[in-house]
């Protein structure tokens, strides 16, 4: 009996792997072949007052688009919206991809990341906003020679909505116990010296993470050189940064690699920031909306802030944090009249709604607003809240956010980096052997998607 | 009413019947009583079902294969390329540490499982007491959640505060694996944890294996003098053979695949220590957007898989009781 089954089996596998075999034989035969690429016109079948639009983006409804959009809808009731929530991980990206290149109605979508305004805007899913945004004072920044966000091949297919400076959120109260003074214009080194006095305060670790003087020195494009032909990483700063993670972990100033990975702590620094675990974190907006809700976070310290820190005092540096959360409408939207006139209100009125989630809107960054505090610090602000220094260290031009304008196998060299980062951490690589391993393969990721 | 729509059925019947013997019909055209078109309408949705859901994804992915598709582009966007990804593959080198990875991971990993449940069902297939509740408990680990399980073993194998760490340093280690965090020790706390997960399924698979056997053989066995080894060699393991087969062929096979416990537990990291094929296709994929070489890689696993299989369907041939 089992035989049997055996021989009919085999036969079928055999006879499959061969069919299989001899198709991809066939197939690897032809040679090939040029592709077209089809870039979709866009039509209006309403007007800036009127239309259907569906609306993609990363955040989930109750933290702020619902009422940015019942808002929008009771402004302009001739305009339905309905949101769409996708989780922006690599699943939730391709969905989006997939289902604008698949002809699911969407007319607004939101791309995090450099990397995702490039792909979708080359490909065509984007219309360009070069010609509309020039003609509106809104958004005549994002058009000007120097670019201060995205640009595809010179044009403008995407609207950063958020402002996302990097800064350092402190806890206040234990830095008036220990009597620990931090100045606004401080450099790497003294944050260092910080991370080292909260340690000796009493703290598990001093800080969840180190500086990055590489992007803090060289700004948006520093993994680059040669305007995207080699990898950066023989840049001095790049070293600096390495050995400076190694002696913050050697003293006990931050996490080590090992505790990191050991507990999973990479996505939940915040829980170890309220909990006391350590005493300071670079991070942005995010950790407001974390400190804020007392019910999942309880904490009873307030939470001060500082600016990015210099890699060296009195030199220009950039901050790492970018202008993101970038909104595109869909090439193939069949409203783009009241596509632009939803992307002007997420923009504009509407964006105090979007606070709620941490997010502060270029137009908000000009000109904050009471509404604006109240719904990004909630309503223990003053209880929870250093806003005096939030002030200082938010709302500043100075050092100007990163602007990224090359993306030549990014993702690549950021999986890369990161991977020898933690051998590096882990001490199972130097760190001259780690760059010469990065720039090695970084270079070859390169050429091959040049 | 219903007693005439009866009779003319019944009558209906009798005379399709009649009809069967005469020679001008062919004799395929009924089969056992029906039109030759019957049994193929039942099977339609069947059919429908696999050409939808498995043939037409094994040829597109096929296809694809031998294309750059980035899905951004469209369907108008692919380009043919002929044999380049398969000729990058050979000439990629994590390609190859990648697909070591995975015969490490499937080729331990299974005889591992295997050999523990088939001892753990021998051993549940004896009369003790609360037979069934250990039988729950072994059967248990293969219905938790990866998440959950994974989170347990985080914490067991925590290099410096973990259980599984302590005890090795109490009984005299002083340096004990750093498990996930260590490049050489993550993979095979991947297959220990696998080993957990699997044992206990195919312990209940071979204790129903073991009930089925006859007791005929052992009776026979006992009066020829065979001890219990002996019969566990040539009675027990060759009853066993085709379970085994199937045990150690769907395990290579889901092994091979292995995605989720990879892709929660340590991402294909510490460095690439535990990036297998299945997790590459997805980096490749799913970040760097080459699906066209991420199906490559599928295709390759897929062959690989196939001859593997093949293989082991060749090795117990003969092997077992009832061959």
């Amino acid at each position: 009996m089992v035989s049997n089954n055996t021989r009919i089996s085999r036969r079928g596998l055999l006879i499959g792997g061969l069919g299989l075999a001899a198709t991809t034989t066939l197939l690897a035969a032809c040679g090939p072949t040029e592709g077209t690429g089809g870039k979709p016109a866009a039509t209006d079948k309403g007007t800036e007052d009127e239309g259907t639009l569906v609306v993609w983006g990363g955040v989930a409804p109750e933290m702020g688009p619902q009422a940015l959009i019942d808002a929008f809808m009771k402004k302009y009731p001739k305009i339905k919206v309905e949101y769409v929530r996708f989780v922006n991980n690599a699943e939730g990206i391709l969905k989006l991809d997939t289902a604008l290149q698949g002809g699911v109605p969407i007319d607004v979508f939101f791309s995090y990341g450099t990397v995702d305004v490039a792909r979708r805007s080359a490909a065509g899913l984007a219309l360009d906003l070069t010609k509309l945004a020039g003609k509106d004072d809104q958004f005549k920044s994002f058009v000007q020679k120097k670019p201060i966000s995205t640009l595809v091949d010179g044009k403008l297919f995407s609207i950063p909505t958020s402002m996302y400076p990097n800064y350092v959120a402190l806890n206040e109260d234990a830095l008036d116990k220990a009597g620990i003074d931090v100045p606004f214009d401080w450099t790497i080194d003294d944050y260092h010296k910080v991370a080292k006095a909260m340690k000796k305060a009493g703290f598990d670790v001093g800080a969840y993470n180190a500086p990055k003087p590489f992007p803090a020195t060289l700004g948006g494009d520093y993994l680059y050189k040669d305007g995207g032909k080699k990898s950066n990483f023989d840049h001095p700063s790049y070293e600096d940064e390495l050995d400076l993670v190694l002696a913050m972990e050697d003293d006990g100033s931050i996490f080590t690699q090992e505790r990191i990975t050991a507990e999973g702590i990479g996505g939940y620094a915040q829980n170890y920031f309220l909990n006391g675990t350590f005493g300071m974190m670079i991070d942005g907006n995010n950790v407001i909306r974390y400190a804020k809700n007392l019910n999942e976070y309880p904490h009873d310290f307030r939470v001060t802030f500082r600016p990015y820190p210099a890699p060296r005092a009195g030199q220009p540096y950039f901050n790492p944090g970018v202008r993101g959360d970038d909104v595109q409408i869909s090439a193939k939207t069949q409203y783009p009249g009241a596509a632009w006139t939803f992307v002007k209100f997420w923009m504009g009125e509407g964006a105090d709604h979007m606070t709620t989630a941490g997010k502060v809107s270029p137009d908000q960054f000009a000109n904050p607003s009471e509404k604006m505090y109240e719904n990004l610090f909630g309503p223990d602000r003053d209880k929870l809240f250093d806003v005096d220094a939030f002030d200082k260290t938010f709302f500043t031009d100075e050092p100007p956010m990163s602007v990224r304008a090359i993306t030549t196998a990014y993702t690549e060299i950021s999986t890369l980096k990161s991977q020898i980062e933690g051998e590096v951490r882990l001490r199972t690589k130097s760190v001259s052997d780690g760059i010469a391993e990065l720039i090695q393969k970084s270079d070859e990721a390169i050429a091959k998607a040049s | 009413m219903t007693v005439t729509e009866a009779v003319t059925t019944q009558a209906g019947r009798a005379s399709r019947s009649a009809r069967l013997p005469t020679p001008r019909r062919k004799p395929r055209a009924l089969v056992n009583g029906y039109r030759w078109w019957i049994p193929w309408l039942f099977l339609t949705p069947t059919i429908v079902a696999v050409a939808v859901f498995l043939i037409v994804p094994l040829f597109a992915g096929l296809f694809i294969a031998f294309t750059d598709w980035n899905v951004v582009s469209g369907i108008e966007g692919i380009r043919w390329v002929g044999a380049a990804n398969f000729q990058e593959l050979i000439g990629d080198p994590k390609f190859w540490s990648s697909l070591g990875r995975t015969l490490f991971y499937a080729g331990v990993g299974t005889p591992l499982t295997v050999a523990v449940g088939v001892a753990l069902g021998i051993a549940l297939n004896r009369p003790m007491p609360a037979r069934g509740l250990l039988r729950a408990i072994f059967f248990l680990p293969s219905l938790v959640n990866t998440v959950a399980a994974g989170t347990v073993w985080l914490l067991l194998l925590h290099p410096t505060s973990g259980l599984v760490n302590d005890t090795l340093r109490a009984i005299g280690l002083s340096e004990p694996p750093k498990w996930f965090v260590s490049q050489e020790w993550a993979l095979p706390a991947i297959v220990l944890m696998s080993v957990w997960i699997g044992a206990g399924y195919v312990a209940v698979l071979v204790i129903a294996a073991l009930q089925d056997m006859p007791e005929e053989l052992y009776e026979a066995a006992t009066l020829d003098g065979a001890g219990a080894l002996r019969k566990f060699t040539t009675v027990t393991l060759p009853g066993l053979v085709p379970m085994l087969t199937f045990l150690l062929i769907t395990s290579f096979i889901g092994r091979s695949q292995s995605f989720g416990l990879i892709q929660f537990m340590t991402s294909g990291g510490p460095g690439e220590s535990t990036t297998v094929l299945s997790y590459y296709m997805y980096e490749v994929g799913f970040h760097s957007y080459r699906f066209g070489y991420a199906a490559a890689i599928g295709v390759m696993s897929m062959l690989g898989v196939l001859v593997m299989s093949v293989a082991l369907f060749r090795l117990q041939r003969g092997r077992g009781l009832y061959t």
